[in-house]
């Protein structure tokens, strides 16, 4: 009876211990445990709520931008390789792109053919425009204003996006919206025409509601001062420049004419600049450098945020020893290239002497060596890093002031009106310590104006595209002008964006 | 389903506390002695076994100096497949359970297809996979890059099984889904305190290379540029090989030497365990120093273990389990590995002399180096029995795992260019799991035993790791940590994952007589990375085994007894991506193409959608696997030999897989549930004892495990056939390991021999073929080679896996000899392609076109390649391509050991009574391989099938050991 009572006190014991577990563990486990939040990405209903969320969504359009403009060098393979004056070196894939075989098979030209990266921007944009307004009513300290500059600003990089894919591959699908719904409908190529009368119609909307400056004076722009959006941001005279630059490439030289004098008027309000040569490519605080001059488009990846890089930058293609340890450069202009373009001893960009021999070098180094190097953009780190560690800080400059001086110049031309022309091409060459030109000397005006901007502009991406208008114009270049008429001027559209979209068809003249 | 789980659980409780309280009343019997043979079974349950036929022969490995549990278990069991890219120790390794579950592109898609391994019913949590997010290449995992499971040492282990049955599987839940490793360290034992002591000491040996200077590569360059170079490429001719006077490149070639060295490994262990029926304990400890022959290579690790066993009560057992490793490792000095880790490529045009001399003078700049690889893991088991009656047993457990790594570098200015680079890794896995377990066996008739169990586990898993690097300090000689003041350029990284699941699950098990055995599962499992609306997966699984011929009754001549078994099974499979269970997200997106970790714009956080890893829709569900196997167990001829086979079916179903989507959307890909993969093969191991044990003394015992498997992509999202997934496609039907590949036919060599169609030479892509060109089969005839001409080629796992074991023991001798073979799968040599590709790999400054010091010999067979034009558009030496396709079957005697036990001896035994065995040995370990490959070694190729030429060699080692027990 004894032992009996025992055991059945032990199991009591037990059968205590296991409820009091079983309640512990029932109390704990029945809690919303499998809710977590999760640390590393952000979920729709969490998004949207305060100022920090525009900015973000903002800056991540500029950071998309800046993606696409600068993988695999799209900036400068798209706009300085073909037919251009810096060739490649040993690269058998720049050299494809240089003869125009831009369906070779390189991973580079591939990956090129490649529009995605500039929807993402598109798709971006667009969701901003959609969804900022809604922060509005969340969170009190995002005014109106600021919600007008923004959405003026995903506009403009929209437009711009389409206006800088219509340059590389003519039609393109227009879309308008984000369709966030995770649809993804196929949607078939707009015409050039029409891609390009929404990007205007969005650039004069969106014109009208950008400043000139952002957090001018004591005003602030999302908590920060003004240095901290100079030449960061686009503003009114970055829509009026793509403006004016989106109707030249479609030959409506008479709007291109509105928007060009405006921008060319209004730029000082936006404290846009000429610069001499030497303040342009100053290291650290050239035009290209992280400096707090304003521009009228860039893009930026200043060394001070960690955002300079090792690939992406032009400086990765063209530098090389002594500026870098490495050896020789991708891409180089050749010295008979040089010797024709820069015939005056008195050119501050470059110039020489043929008496005295002396050499102006602001574009080049190392002239007198195999191999010059175009070192006219050199920002390692902050501008003054040393040889051993090249990351590159440095713009993309899309427009600047003699950018837009020399496009006023050739629309004036081609207009007829060669005073204003001649005026604006002048301001540049005598900026250049040039001697001026006049029309006794028998060269062509437009000529003239567009050798100036292959002067002026290499390496700045512009090379290609100011071929082919020059050949628009003046129908003086063979190859080009083939080139136009069959369509050869677009590049493919990439297989695999083909066969993603079944709507979607090959340009002619790489089928 | 669940709920009612759970009043089920309650219910039966409460009915069997009743059913307790009567028979508790009605027990009378108590006997001291029955008692204590019931207290040590209990006490010995507390670590349970698995029951799995299939365990690893520890007799045969323990003389080797092996270091990982994927080693230990390496040809030890069929159906589990074990690859060693490296020889490098401690580097991590691939295994695979009866086949690929999901495509393996990349290094980081291993983790997918990998089997779970428990130590004490511990699962180990693995690596995340986040860190690849913020990494340009994904050679090694930021970090250590350790082998997860090398902080167990095999002296503390008391068994190890490959769990395969997939009721055993289900009854692990959803980690197991792709298999489970279930590991028993040596537990604590009553009686006679035992002490046990072992120690090795071994050498790694070099290999024989052909090493080459300059004038090889010079000669091999030359066919190239004589045959097709223009003037402008003469110019850019290397200029290291142009000049033949220079005795750093054209001088001898004996790097070797010091990149290939005999390494000494030692190690020695002692463990103590005793007890008394009351409580018991037990202690291991000991160190390791395992080095490889290569690149000055070297593993090291401290572990103990600790465990105490108490039953206070008869009713209350419970016991606690303490594994503990620490260890480090020197990795390899290889150019790529660091550029990749440093993410900055230096001028690359320059290769490293291959004289000795030289070498030496740059290996010097190692002794200013720090990289240290830190790794801390620990296991903690606290699991309490508790018996409400003899019948009805409650199990707690709280099991926690916790491994912690560490990665401290900087590498001076010589080694970078006048550019030193410092970083800081420090990461951890951190898991947890709270069980509960009721079980309840129950007698309804003599003939019918029923066991039924009910429980719950709640696991919760954090991965984080920080990230700092910076460039460029001042000097080498001020070695500040991580600062930001503006003249050092630094970043920073970290990131989070949060895993939780809870399970709740019933089982039943009915055995009938001894004829049948038939259990069943149900379980929930809930986890925090699927979407609210689909977070509960329902999965039940049954098996049934018939017991044709036992030792009771039914027998027949051949047979002892004879087993068949039919199970099927089905576990969800977990995703550690929360990323998936919020739906449509933001994320940080600036990266592009060539530089992974950016951080911000003009200074800012960014978000965006996710367009470069693509968009996560509403409706992500759980994977899931299906196992269902026929088992077929028989022993024979009086249980001299014992066949075991397995017939299998394993479908991985409805697994996430990026889908592409129209690219005007921005996103790179869509997420989608919907692929499925099925894995079909058998499993078979026969084991005979060849000649009698009575006969002559001499007893022959030989194994032979093999797995034959079949792989096939059963279907994919949406409807879709085929899938290209950069360079391989997947295609329904077809196995997903499959190389995509152009097929070559030779070499144009003149213009006659291009094909013409309307006047228009083929054209690669566009690009019209000229004579240098390669010959690519057109299979669609439309006189272009595109896409479309390239093939499904290939597998890049073997079809055939196995091992041939050995046993002999004479008198008080052991020799053991393991071969081990992969069988039916091949390779692509990127290694070769990248030495023929050398015009675009160095002109792009790519890391692919580095020349490491180990280039400099002869690993190629460079009669196999036709000599193409290396300039042509068409990309002639690409790697995808079945020129570089090669048989990677093999056959190695992989260990090999002899061993004489003093203890034996009668001379010894009367002197030392207490000992129990006194072995010595002398093992040998890669001794042989046979293949047709023509570089090194097979095995040392990429998860992916793409050999690298940067595994290193799996040298042979010989290892001199002593074992006593007393």
């Amino acid at each position: 009876m004894k032992k009996m009572f025992t055991l059945s006190k032990l199991n009591r014991h037990a059968a205590a211990l296991f409820l009091t577990i079983v309640l512990l563990h029932v109390s704990s486990s029945c809690g919303k445990k499998l809710d977590i939040v999760a640390s590393n990405a952000g979920a729709d209903d969490t998004q949207w709520a305060s100022v920090s969320d525009t900015r973000a969504a903002l800056m991540g359009i500029y950071g998309l931008l800046r993606a696409a403009m600068v993988d695999n060098y799209a900036h400068w393979v798209y706009g300085e390789m073909r037919y251009g004056d810096l060739v490649p070196y040993i690269r058998a894939d720049l050299r494809a792109v240089a003869d125009n075989r831009l369906n070779a098979s390189f991973p580079i030209v591939k990956e090129l053919s490649n529009w995605r990266r500039f929807y993402a921007v598109i798709n971006a944009a667009a969701l901003f425009i959609e969804r900022a307004p809604a922060v509005l009513a969340v969170d009190r300290r995002y005014t109106e204003r600021d919600l007008k500059f923004d959405i003026a600003q995903a506009r403009t990089i929209r437009a711009f996006a389409y206006f800088y894919m219509v340059r590389i591959w003519g039609d393109v699908p227009l879309l308008t919206r984000s369709y966030d719904d995770g649809i993804f409908a196929e949607v078939a190529r707009t015409p050039e025409r029409t891609v390009l009368a929404f990007a205007e119609e969005e650039l004069l909307a969106a014109a009208q509601e950008l400043p000139y400056l952002y957090a001018e004076g004591s005003q602030q722009y999302y908590g920060e001062g003004f240095n901290t959006w100079v030449g960061v941001l686009v503003n009114k005279i970055s829509a009026y420049t793509i403006l004016a630059h989106l109707c030249a490439w479609q030959g409506k030289y008479l709007n291109a004419e509105v928007y060009a004098r405006f921008a060319l008027a209004n730029a000082q309000q936006s404290r846009i600049v000429a610069y001499s040569v030497n303040d342009l490519v100053n290291r650290t605080s050239g035009l290209f450098a992280p400096s707090d001059k304003n521009q009228i488009l860039a893009i930026r990846a200043s060394y001070v945020f960690s955002e300079a890089t090792a690939t992406g930058h032009i400086e990765s293609l063209s530098l090389a020893y002594p500026l870098v340890t490495r050896t020789r450069p991708d891409i180089y202009v050749p010295k008979d290239t040089i010797n024709k373009l820069f015939l005056q001893a008195s050119d501050t960009r470059f110039g020489v002497d043929t008496i005295s021999g002396l050499i102006t070098t602001n574009y080049f180094t190392d002239f007198n060596g195999d191999i010059p190097i175009f070192s006219k953009i050199n920002v390692i780190r902050a501008g003054d890093g040393d040889p051993d560690f090249s990351l590159f800080g440095s713009n993309i400059v899309f427009s600047r002031l003699e950018e837009l001086q020399l496009l006023y110049a050739e629309i004036c031309a081609v207009l007829g009106n060669t005073d204003e022309a001649m005026l604006y091409l002048n301001f540049v060459r005598s900026n250049r310590g040039t001697s001026p030109f006049i029309m006794a000397s028998g060269s062509d005006l437009v000529d003239e104006i567009f050798a100036e901007r292959r002067r002026e502009l290499m390496g700045e991406g512009w090379r290609w595209y100011d071929q082919v208008r020059h050949a628009r114009i003046k129908r003086n270049n063979p190859t080009v002008n083939t080139l136009i008429e069959e369509g050869g001027i677009f590049w493919p559209i990439s297989g695999e964006v083909l066969q993603r979209n079944r709507k979607l068809i090959q340009n002619a003249y790489w089928r | 389903m669940r709920k009612f789980l759970c009043f089920l659980s309650v219910a039966l409780l409460i009915g069997e506390l009743l059913a307790t309280c009567r028979v508790v009343a009605q027990d009378t019997i108590s006997q001291a002695a029955v008692q204590e043979v019931l207290l040590e079974r209990r006490l010995a349950r507390l670590y349970k076994r698995m029951d799995s036929k299939d365990t690893v022969r520890l007799s045969e490995i323990n003389s080797q100096p092996f270091i990982s549990v994927l080693e230990y278990v390496k040809g030890q069991a069929s159906g589990l497949y074990i690859q060693e890219k490296s020889g490098e120790p401690g580097a991590v390794k691939q295994v695979v359970f009866r086949g690929l579950g999901s495509p393996v592109f990349s290094q980081k898609d291993a983790i997918h297809v990998q089997p779970t391994v428990y130590v004490n019913g511990i699962p180990i949590a693995r690596e995340n996979n986040f860190t690849y997010g913020m990494q340009q290449y994904d050679f090694n995992r930021l970090g250590p890059a350790t082998d997860n499971f090398a902080g167990i040492d095999l002296s503390t282990i008391e068994s190890i099984e490959v769990v395969k049955d997939p009721l055993k599987l289900a009854l692990l839940g959803p980690l197991a889904a792709n298999g489970a490793i279930w590991i028993r360290t040596k537990p604590g034992k009553g009686g006679r305190r035992e002490i046990s002591f072992s120690a090795y000491t071994g050498v790694a040996t070099a290999p024989s290379v052909t090493p080459v200077n300059a004038q090889y590569e010079n000669l091999f360059r030359r066919q190239f540029y004589n045959r097709y170079a223009t003037p402008a490429d003469e110019l850019s001719y290397p200029t290291y090989l142009n000049d033949s006077t220079n005795v750093n490149y054209y001088g001898p070639s004996n790097w070797n030497q010091l990149y290939y060295q005999n390494q000494p490994s030692y190690n020695a262990n002692l463990g103590i365990r005793g007890g008394s029926d009351r409580a018991n304990f037990s202690f291991y400890g000991g160190y390791t120093n395992n080095g490889a022959a290569a690149d000055d290579t070297r593993f090291r690790r401290y572990h103990a273990l600790f465990n105490v066993n108490m039953a206070p009560y008869k009713w209350l057992n419970m016991g606690t389990v303490i594994n503990a490793s620490r260890n480090t490792r020197d990795r390899n000095r290889s150019l790529r590995d660091r550029f990749a880790e440093v993410a900055y490529t230096p001028n690359l045009s320059v290769p490293m002399s291959p004289n000795r001399d030289v070498y030496q003078g740059y290996l010097e700049n190692y002794n200013t180096v720090i990289d240290d690889n830190i790794v801390n893991a620990g296991q903690v088991l606290l699991t309490l029995d508790l018996y409400l009656s003899k019948k009805l047993m409650y199990n707690t457990s709280l099991s926690i795992d916790y491994s912690e790594g560490y990665r401290n570098t900087f590498f001076p200015q010589p080694l970078m260019e006048e550019n030193n680079f410092i970083s800081n890794y420090f990461g951890f896995n951190q898991r947890y799991l709270y069980s509960n377990k009721l079980f309840w066996e129950h007698e309804a008739s003599p003939d019918v035993q029923l066991n039924f169990a009910a429980g719950s586990i709640y696991q919760e898993d954090l991965y984080r790791y920080n990230y700092a690097r910076a460039y460029d300090g001042p000097n080498d000689f001020v070695r500040v940590n991580i600062f930001n003041d503006g003249n050092v350029f630094t970043n920073q990284w970290s990131n989070r994952e949060d895993f939780r699941m809870h399970s709740v699950y019933f089982s039943a098990a009915m055995r009938y007589r001894d004829l049948l055995d038939v259990k069943t599962l149900l379980r929930y499992d809930g986890a925090s990375t699927v979407q609210p609306d689909n977070r509960w997966l329902f999965t039940p699984s049954f098996a049934a085994t018939y017991h044709l011929i036992n030792g009771s009754g039914r027998s027949s001549q051949l047979f002892d007894q004879l087993d068949l078994g039919l199970s099927w099974a089905r576990i969800g499979k977990p995703n550690f991506n929360s990323r998936y269970a919020i739906g449509p997200n933001y994320v940080s997106d600036l990266a592009w193409g060539s530089e992974a970790g950016l951080l911000s714009y003009n200074g800012f956080a960014v978000v965006s959608r996710p367009y470069s890893e693509g968009w996560v829709g509403y409706n992500m569900d759980w994977a899931y696997t299906d196992h269902a196997a026929l088992d077929l167990d028989a022993n024979l001829l009086h249980s001299r030999m014992n066949i075991r086979m397995s017939a299998y079916l394993k479908k991985d179903q409805n697994q996430v897989i990026p889908v592409p989507i129209p690219a005007e959307y921005g996103y790179s890909s869509r997420l989608l549930n919907g692929m499925s993969v099925q894995n079909r093969g058998l499993d078979m191991t026969v084991t005979g004892q060849l000649l009698q044990p009575s006969a002559a003394g001499l007893h022959w015992t030989s194994s032979v495990n093999l797995n034959w498997n079949r792989n096939k992509l059963t279907s994919l999202p949406n409807g879709l056939q085929e899938l290209t997934v950069g360079q391989r496609k997947l295609e329904v039907g077809e196995a997903i390991d499959r190389f995509w590949l152009f097929q070559n036919q030779g070499i144009y060599t003149n213009i006659a021999e291009i094909p013409v169609l309307n006047g228009e030479p083929m054209t690669f892509d566009g690009i019209p073929f000229q004579p240098g060109d390669p010959v690519w089969v057109d299979r669609n005839n439309d006189f272009v080679i595109d896409q479309h001409d390239r093939v499904l080629q290939g597998n890049a796992m073997p079809k055939v896996v196995g091992a041939f074991q050995n046993n002999f023991s004479y008198r008080n001798f052991d020799l053991s000899l393991q071969f081990y073979f992969a069988l039916g799968h091949q390779l692509l040599n990127q290694r070769a392609a990248n030495k023929y590709d050398f015009i675009n790999n160095e002109g792009a400054n790519t890391l692919d076109g580095i020349r490491e010091i180990f280039h400099w010999q002869q690993d190629i067979d460079i009669l196999k390649y036709p000599i193409y034009n290396p300039w042509s558009a068409v990309v002639p030496y690409r790697v995808n391509q079945d020129l570089f396709l090669e048989d990677a079957s093999f056959v190695k005697l992989r260990a090999a050991s002899l061993a004489y036990d003093f203890a034996k001896r009668p001379a010894f035994q009367n002197r030392f009574k207490t000992m129990r065995k006194a072995i010595v040995y002398v093992s040998g370990n890669n001794l042989l391989t046979w293949t047709k490959f023509s570089g090194a070694d097979p095995e040392l190729t990429d998860f992916n099938g793409y050999y690298s030429g940067y595994g290193l060699p799996l040298a042979p080692i010989y290892t001199l050991g002593l074992k006593l027990e007393l």
